[in-house]
């Protein structure tokens, strides 16, 4: 393999005859296998290889990027040749001079760990198996339309050589799956998942993320919840007190606090398809409060199992650790190399891209909330005179700013002197970002504190899809407005 | 004409002779130029080579997609396919519907290449000739402009072992503009364009529409929740659609139980006006046109809901088979691993006889919605409820007269009522952008809805 990376830094060292200032050439081999099983059949058997070189440089004002698919050196010179030209024609029309942090020298090797075996050495007849007595045991009520059980892995190993020095070697392992019913009965269709929607909860490392899901322990209640749903009432409309659990909080912290804090949203850099940011550089000088005391977020490309973890960025920035919220007031950033130039600071080593095929840009990593002192999600309903406990996202929508979202979500319970009591269906919240953040007073500690894998993460123009990971505990949010959908 | 890859792989996969093949593959060159504070942010050339090959072999079935330099084991990664498929064999699951010949007779244009679009590829950074005089129009009005101009061209082959063999070229030029105050971006303005030509994107215009909806939307004031009438245009009624087409509008959404159709074909569901359908064939002369789906069967026109009258969904093979019906030609088109099922990805909503002003003078106090933004449609699917944000132009009308910007609002409603709701719809149709990575276009009117609920603001 260092064959390969040889090559990738002699011609990022011939970029400099070009008239380059930088250069970056990132091989990547990418494989994803999807096998879903549903109603007694398979449904998705899928499996992607995807292998080619990214060439980044950097002439004058502006920058060019072209993508390779192949990794022979007359297909890397040619595409050498288009980055320069797609560079040269951008200097004509940037009145601007996009400025890069200066680059890093690194060189290292990151490998997932996986303690429990190579997901991809699990013979296919066997995955397919499990998955298959797993909806078979969802489907056992005939109320229950559809059982999907699903099993999601990838494993991208990624060489990185920039004309600055940097040689870096990365195989990133990621693994999980999931499972739902779908309940039709007494004229409603409703849906319960485990762990949660789509993708499930997909992590980094081994097959030993898979077995850590417990799926079969969960079957029972997700076909018996899914059936109860449908002769549940919907939820009241009211303001009242949330406990949301780890399921859909993951996601209201990604949709929320995780693209907000994007710098290139925040730059205006981002309009074209995801929007801008409320979250203006200005308030960074202004002790801006995100949310309550108790609230402190982190951009942490090291914590274990996270899918948004790694040794380097795809700029060759070390991963590390960053505040974003701490105590409840905005603190920081995601940040390229370009866009921590454009707003004073140092990257933080958040520029992802999806392949080689992709240009890197501005990244979520693991967005995590930091446990609190409220102790298990129990001690949190325990301690909840009258509200709801929610659970497990089915819906989605936040503006392009970031500050009125609304969630759905399959599963809501009241809570009544601290204990749960009638189940809820069509459940949505709304509210927000600031105000509801700062309704939080109690955290969930690290007992429930969990991580969870979002594989599908969109952005970009051309879009790109990323894994990224929220680590969380249970939450409480007061005086929160909810219905039903 | 064909491709190395195309012969190659047809002689990998006779040799490993599996009870049956097919395979596409995709050949792809892009430029695309991001701009933003009036500045070129990303501009990359892109060429990749794609083969999805689907194996039979054992009594099961196997898929897989190669990527660049991922075709260069090809035959490794065949034999590596054809032995997961005898080991989904081996689990009695693989059901599946092996390929026909009887998809095979189509008359029907395989061209859509763009000579221009071509001649531009062939010189890389080309694109962004143009974008000078794009950047000076917005700065005399203290606007900066962003978006994305994008150039593709793409070659499609088809084979399988009944002895199909096809192919397609298409071209596509698609433009977007987001027109920013310069201190302050809650005021934009938007527009966009798409189509096979270049000569389809008339960027100036473009330009001019989304700045004059930002300098218009400095002028602001604040309207409660609550229903409004409201003139959608096409791109915020392609979002809904788009949605529609998801959870609704196929046979994978009849088995899901998502469906607003499921048992209420023949019935009145949405206005007498309305007529949506499915035609990627684009006689209507817009969008991007394309002859036969993944799995080579010919693209049908299928009409889903006419004169408000619920018709049908589309099929692709496996779904059609197990309804006991015919394919209509929306296997999924690659867009997005792990997605199965049909895919609408051509959607037509009939225009009416209508012009803008004419919506306009119907409407005595209601809003004009440029776009919607993250529309959702998985809060009761099969009411079809939808929820989604106003953005980049929302202005309030008064007595028929367009007025000043209302900011951003949030509805929240059944999209199959307030398809009941449709009033009037325009004559002139638009070609907007559908699709995630895999481009394709709606043809779809300005309409004017009435009474559709809004249950959120800026404020909350």
């Amino acid at each position: 393999m260092s064959e390969r990376l040889d090559l990738l830094s002699e011609i990022a060292q011939e970029a400099r005859k070009l008239g380059c200032t930088e250069a970056d050439l990132r091989y990547v081999d990418r494989r994803l296998e999807w096998v879903t099983v549903r109603n007694g059949r398979l449904q998705t058997c899928s499996d992607l290889s995807d292998a080619g070189v990214g060439v980044r440089v950097r002439i004058g004002q502006a920058t060019g990027y072209a993508g390779c698919p192949s990794s022979d050196p007359r297909a890397l010179r040619e595409g050498l040749a288009r980055a320069v030209a797609m560079a040269k024609a951008s200097n004509t029309v940037t009145y601007e001079t996009m400025e890069f942090a200066p680059p890093p020298a690194e060189q290292g090797v990151y490998i997932t760990p996986t303690p429990g075996g190579d997901p991809f050495q699990v013979p296919l007849d066997q995955r397919i198996d499990r998955l298959s007595q797993l909806a078979s045991a969802l489907k056992t009520d005939d109320r229950i339309q559809v059982a999907n059980a699903s099993q999601v892995m990838m494993r991208r190993h990624t060489l990185l050589a920039t004309m600055h020095g940097s040689r870096i070697d990365q195989t990133i392992t990621l693994n999980g799956g999931g499972m739902s019913a779908i309940a039709e009965d007494n004229g409603q269709v409703q849906q319960r998942s485990y762990p949660k929607d789509f993708e499930g909860n997909v992590l980094q490392g081994g097959e030993e993320v898979f077995d850590s899901l417990d799926l079969p322990a969960h079957v029972d209640r997700i076909r018996e919840e899914a059936i109860a749903l449908c002769h549940a009432p919907p939820c009241p409309e009211m303001r009242t007190d949330l406990v949301i659990d780890t399921d859909q909080l993951g996601l209201q912290i990604h949709e929320s606090c995780g693209h907000p804090t994007e710098a290139d949203r925040a730059l205006r850099e981002e309009l074209s398809l995801a929007g801008s940011s409320f979250l203006t550089p200005d308030l960074l000088q202004k002790e801006f409060k995100y949310g309550s005391p108790e609230v402190s977020l982190v951009a942490d490309s090291t914590t274990p199992l996270g899918p948004g973890t790694f040794g380097w960025d795809d700029e060759g920035v070390p991963a590390g650790q960053v505040d974003l919220v701490r105590d409840g007031i905005f603190r920081g950033y995601l940040t390229s190399r370009a866009t921590s130039k454009r707003l004073g600071c140092d990257p933080i080593g958040a520029c992802r891209a999806e392949s080689w095929h992709s240009e890197p840009i501005v990244r979520m990593v693991n967005i995590n909330l930091e446990p609190g002192s409220g102790g298990s999600l129990d001690d949190l309903i325990a301690g909840t005179d009258q509200g709801l406990l929610i659970q497990t996202n089915r819906s989605w929508s936040i503006d392009d700013h970031r500050l009125n979202f609304q969630f759905g979500c399959e599963l809501a319970r009241e809570i009544k002197g601290g204990k749960l009591g009638q189940l809820y269906r069509n459940p949505v919240y709304t509210g927000i970002t600031p105000e509801f953040w700062g309704s939080c007073d109690a955290i969930g500690g690290l007992q429930d504190w969990r991580m969870w894998g979002w594989f599908f993460c969109g952005k970009g123009d051309p879009p790109q899809i990323m894994h990224v990971g929220h680590g969380t505990a249970p939450a409480r949010f007061r005086n929160v407005q909810v219905r039903a959908s | 004409m064909t491709i190395p890859v195309v012969d190659k792989a047809e002689k990998a996969l006779l040799a490993l002779q599996p009870d049956h093949f097919s395979f596409s593959v995709k050949d792809l060159r892009g430029e695309v130029v991001r701009y933003a504070n009036n500045v070129v942010t990303q501009s990359s050339s892109v060429a990749n080579l794609q083969l999805i090959v689907r194996i039979w072999a054992g009594g099961g079935v196997a898929d897989i997609t190669l990527q660049g330099a991922g075709l260069e084991d090809l035959d490794n990664q065949l034999r590596h396919t054809m032995q997961r498929a005898v080991a989904v064999g081996r689990t009695g699951l693989g059901e599946d519907t092996p390929p026909d010949a009887s998809t095979e007779a189509t008359d029907l244009a395989t061209d859509y290449s763009d000579p221009e679009i071509l001649e531009c590829l062939r010189s890389p950074g080309y694109i962004t000739d143009g974008l000078v005089p794009f950047f000076a129009r917005a700065q005399s009005d203290r606007v900066e402009l962003a978006g994305r101009l994008e150039h593709r061209s793409t070659k499609l082959f088809l084979v399988n072992s009944k002895g199909l063999r096809k192919d397609f070229s298409q071209t596509c030029a698609e433009a977007q503009v987001i027109a920013v105050d310069e201190h302050d971006d809650y005021i934009s303005g938007y527009s966009a364009g798409i189509g096979h030509r270049r000569s389809h994107l008339a960027l100036t215009e473009l330009a001019d529409r989304a700045v004059q909806k930002c300098v218009r939307a400095r002028t602001y004031v604040e309207v409660d929740k609550g229903a409004y009438d409201v003139i959608l245009e096409p791109e915020a009624v392609t979002e809904v659609l788009d949605w529609l087409g998801s959870i609704g509008l196929t046979g994978k959404s009849l088995e899901d139980r998502s469906s607003f159709m499921t048992g209420r074909v023949g019935e009145t569901v949405m206005s007498p006006n309305i007529t949506l359908s499915d035609d990627a064939l684009c006689d209507h002369g817009l969008g991007l046109p394309q002859p036969f789906d993944l799995e080579g069967t010919p693209k049908q026109r299928v009409v889903f809901v006419e004169n408000g009258v619920a018709k049908g969904v589309a099929w692709d093979r496996n779904t059609a088979r197990r309804a006991g019906c015919q394919s209509t030609g929306h296997a999924n088109n690659g867009d997005f691993a792990g997605n199965t099922g049909p895919t609408v990805n051509h959607l037509v909503l009939d225009g009416g006889n209508h012009t803008e002003q004419d919506l306009l003078d119907r409407v005595e106090r209601g809003l004009w919605i440029t776009r919607f933004h993250y529309v959702n449609g998985l809060l009761d699917p099969p009411k079809g409820m939808m929820t989604g944000l106003t953005r980049d132009g929302t202005f309030l009308i008064e007595n028929g007269t367009l007025g000043p910007s209302v900011g951003m609002l949030r509805f929240t409603d059944s999209m199959i009522e307030a398809f009941q709701r449709v009033d009037a719809l325009t004559r002139e149709q638009r070609a907007v952008r559908t699709g995630w990575s895999v481009p394709s276009a709606a043809i779809v009117p300005t309409v004017l809805i009435r009474g559709l609920q809004f249950t959120g603001n800026a404020r909350g």
